[in-house]
């Protein structure tokens, strides 16, 4: 199972999957995609990191990056949606800007910062659990 | 003024933070810097108060979900004045005395849960918001609980902390029904525009059932018969924190409510009734309880029970006249009730004790005759001797329950006289068993220490002084608190000849009589309180949990499944027999893509069989894939590629997960189940299987009354700027769910973290 080809193209699917949930995140406005679809599929390429190289190494390589997504998406997603409170508007109304990001089409507003958010809730809490379990399991 | 009121609210939780911060570089800074809050907040408390004393209340309406009428407003009138006074000054108070009390013991963390209590409680008062009262309400819950738990590797203060916890939140979530129910009456969850429709809402006979459910919630929090045990379990905590608790917060939250509410309800049948009738029964009964107890903490416990009975009490009888006289007693315990719970921490420094029974008995406390004086003051506005603010206060009582009277001796004025009998008798005991207690020698008691802080003394000192102030002129402190009403120029000696004055006298005569027969009263036999009745309950309740959780998750995998699917085709099936049954199969077709329905179906059923059909548990779990991969097509078909996606990489981190731990794992062995087994595995699976066929067949056949989606896809672009119209619903029309479920996520992700580090603590454990 842990053989070097196994390891590369693991490592390749990774950086695949890692784009693709990118990619989810930033259409998910206009087309279907999103954060949690983004989150998963992240999550998906971790896992099959996993499966490659074992739990072990996939946590020492990707948990400094991973521990504290969660709480970051979280403060994200509280933070998106408290922000124009502090204008008197009401809770959960977005900020869009007016200018898209040259040559991608992209909006700018809270909204994408809430579904940064969730993916980061997502992968974070689903990658903390993973790490509990094999840490129990002994993987 | 909204940034006062922010200011009030935000100061303690400000400092709270900061003291955190600072308290592991410097005890001594940490405890300063403590002291910034309640002087902040009584600072600003006296700028509010110049602003609403004579004036109309002020509102700060904030905006939350004006959709549905939840807002966070804010509110202050000369009531919220007062108490956030009283809240600030006492917390100076406090907070000097806990810096020379506790010394290193403070840490940040005791101070941040002082601080945060503090705030908790300004929040109390300064709402318009029912539901942001609500959520101070709780969080003065938790706050005090986690205080008196502090100490948490004893088992009294755990507990204390933990039957407070549960009994004050507890009837917290009846108040929050309450609440709710009579928003839905009043149409409004602001506590303004229940009071302009006041009239209305106390003539309609349903006012009663919310009425009755927010009391609730004020009783328990102020520890009424029959809530009032969770207050003596309180005293495990430090002993600024009892005195602060029994002062100026938590248990006044309760009698804040009940103030509150008195204009508003005050004409209600149920008012009168309630109030006197339960107030009344705390006095007598906590007073009792007092008489009874040796601790000096726990004397002074009951006997906070028993005069926030009397608070209660006096709002019942005042409901056919007026109100006069309530801040003024509020200020009475307040003043005398945390400087006596002061003076017994010095008292317990000193002598390493507070056990009446184990206090030295060769008069030590005459050596400190300044000392002497206060515990002396102290206990005579416990009392309700005269030249004191306590005996203006029990007057003002008699005064409100002879006026409701329409006997000249009615069952009011009777328990009036017997509940203050037993505050003079167990007072007169406290004060007998203190100066000239001579009935056992010391046992069993902690060192006594002989360097003891000066502060412990002044500021009970400081806080007794309004006690001989309003003693000496009452007038003075009530055309202070309330200058609509006439204040009589006389000092505190009597009130007027007359009835007033008759009850005064049996007073002290009946109370002379108990404190005589004490001994006789301290043999009488302990009834079974509900404080014994809660213990029981909390400990069936675990109990049955257990038991329950044993029978549901038996440890194996069969149990697991039959339970949910139980739950879940029955929990389906009452739904749909309440909606009328399954649909008549009518006009309803196989929609627009109809000639490909059957492609997607071979790939569904063919590895549904294949999943029974083949051996090795990855063929299985592969066969399961591709049979969800199946149903991804149908989204597809039917335009629905956002679920569609989703779908189809659920399915695929699901089969990577099944993959991974399958692989761990020996492989399958021969079937080895009998026969009977196999028919009931088999009936649990056809059926759960059967009725969720059922299922999807009534939901594709369902016609929807509106057209919710249509609107949506119209609102998207316009309203939320996106293309894709369920990321509009998810991060925008219904973000509040979106955050709610990112929540629930992050929680069940530490909850998997808790269990699963718990169970490896345990195995490490047994090894050893």
């Amino acid at each position: 199972m842990r053989s070097l080809i196994v390891k590369y193209i693991a490592e390749l699917i990774l950086l695949v999957t890692t784009t693709f949930a990118v990619y989810l995140l930033l259409r998910g406005h206009d087309e279907p995609g999103g954060g949690f679809a983004a989150g998963i599929a992240a999550t998906l390429g971790i896992l099959l990191q996993a499966v490659a190289t074992g739990f072990r190494e996939t946590r020492r390589r990707l948990e400094g990056l991973l521990r504290p997504a969660w709480g970051l998406g979280m403060v994200l997603a509280v933070g998106a949606a408290v922000a124009h409170m502090a204008t008197g508007a009401p809770f959960f109304t977005h900020f869009h800007a007016e200018a898209t990001l040259p040559g991608s089409g992209l909006t700018l507003s809270t909204a994408l910062a809430f579904d940064l958010g969730v993916f980061l809730v997502v992968v974070g809490s689903a990658a903390a659990a993973f790490a509990a379990l094999s840490e129990a399991a002994r993987w | 003024m909204p940034l006062v009121f922010s200011l009030i609210i935000g100061a303690p939780f400000l400092v709270g933070g900061l003291v955190l911060l600072v308290a592991p570089r410097s005890a001594r800074g940490a405890g300063l810097l403590a002291l910034l809050a309640p002087a902040a907040v009584s600072g600003l408390g006296f700028v509010l108060w110049r602003q609403v004393a004579d004036g109309p209340p002020l509102l700060v309406p904030v905006e939350w979900l004006p959709a549905l009428g939840i807002n966070l407003s804010l509110a202050a009138d000369r009531l919220s004045a007062f108490f956030v006074l009283l809240v600030g000054l006492i917390g100076i108070g406090i907070v000097q005395y806990a810096r020379h009390y506790l010394g290193p013991r403070a840490s940040g963390g005791w101070w941040a849960l002082l601080l945060g209590f503090m705030g908790s409680m300004l929040g109390i008062v300064l709402c318009d918001s029912v539901l942001l009262l609500f959520v101070f309400w709780e969080l003065t819950t938790i706050f005090s609980s986690l205080l008196i738990g502090w100490s948490f590797d004893e088992g009294k203060a755990r507990h204390g902390a933990i039957q407070a916890f549960l009994v004050t939140s507890g009837g917290a979530l009846f108040m929050l029904a309450g609440l709710v129910l009579m928003a839905g009456l009043a149409g409004s969850f602001e506590l303004s525009a229940w009071s302009a429709r006041a009239e209305r809402l106390a003539a309609d006979p349903r006012h009663a059932l919310p009425l009755v459910l927010i009391l609730v919630g004020a009783f328990t929090k102020s520890a009424q018969f029959p809530f009032h045990f969770w207050l003596p379990g309180a005293m495990a905590a430090e002993t600024p924190v009892s005195a602060y608790l029994h002062s100026a917060t938590m248990v006044k939250a309760g009698i804040y409510l009940a103030l509150r509410l008195f204009p508003l309800f005050a004409a209600s049948p149920l008012w009168a009734p309630l109030l006197a009738g339960v107030g009344m029964a705390t006095f007598v009964i906590a007073g009792w309880s007092a008489l009874r107890s040796h601790d000096l903490k726990e004397v002074l416990a009951y006997s906070t029970s028993a005069y926030l009975g009397l608070l209660i009490a006096s709002l019942g009888y005042a409901a056919g006249g007026e109100l006069e006289g309530e801040l003024l007693n509020i200020t009475n315990h307040a003043v005398y009730k945390s400087s006596l719970f002061l003076l017994v921490g010095w008292i317990e420094k000193r002598t390493g004790t507070r056990d009446l029974r184990t206090l030295e008995p060769e008069r030590w406390l005459l050596r400190f005759p300044f000392a002497a004086a206060l515990v002396a003051v102290g206990i005579f506005a416990m009392a309700g001797m005269p030249l004191l603010l306590g005996f203006v206060s029990k007057e003002l009582f008699f005064e409100t329950v002879s006026q409701a009277a329409t006997s000249s001796l009615s069952p009011g004025m009777v328990l009036a006289v017997v509940g203050s009998a037993l505050a003079f008798a167990y007072s007169l005991k406290v004060f007998i068993d203190i100066f000239f207690g001579d009935e056992q020698p010391p046992t069993d008691r902690g060192q006594p220490r002989h360097e003891v802080s000066g502060w412990l003394l002044a500021v009970p000192a400081l806080l007794l002084v309004v006690q001989l102030a309003g003693g000496v002129a009452p007038w003075a402190i009530g055309r202070a608190l309330e200058p609509e009403h006439d204040w009589a120029l006389w000092p505190a000696l009597w009130h007027e000849a007359g009835a007033l004055l008759a009850m005064s006298l049996a007073t002290f005569a009946a109370g002379g009589v108990l404190f005589v027969f004490r001994r006789r009263i301290y043999r009488v036999a302990r009834l079974p309180g509900a404080g014994h009745l809660f213990d029981g309950l909390a400990h069936a309740t675990l109990r049955g949990a257990g038991r329950l959780g044993d029978a549901l998750q038996a440890g194996g995998h069969p149990r697991y499944l039959a339970v949910v699917l139980f739950f879940a085709v029955g929990a389906m099936a009452a739904a749909l027999f309440w909606n009328g049954g399954l649909p008549a199969v009518g006009e309803a077709g196989w929609g627009p893509e109809a000639q490909l329905g059957w492609l997607p179906l071979v790939f569904v059923g063919g590895s549904a069989i294949g999943a029974v059909a083949l051996r090795g548990r990855i063929p299985k779990a592969v066969m399961i894939a591709i049979s969800g991969y199946g149903v991804a097509v149908y989204y597809v078909v039917y335009r629905a590629p956002d679920v569609a996606l989703t779908q189809v990489l659920v399915e695929t981190i699901s089969l990577v997960l099944l993959v991974l731990i399958f692989g761990g794992m020996p492989p399958l062995t021969k079937d080895r189940r009998g026969r009977g087994q196999k028919a009931w595995h088999l009936a649990v699976s056809g059926l759960g299987g059967a009725a969720m066929a059922v299922f999807a067949w009534s939901a594709g056949l369902h016609e929807a009354p509106g057209r919710a989606g249509e609107e949506q896809l119209a609102l998207g672009l316009p309203q939320a700027g996106g293309k894709n119209v369920v990321n509009d619903i998810l991060v925008d029309f219904r973000g509040g769910d979106t955050l709610g479920e990112i929540t629930v996520l992050a929680i069940a992700a530490l909850g998997v973290i808790a269990l699963v580090t718990a169970g490896l603590y345990r195995g490490r454990e047994a090894v050893h």
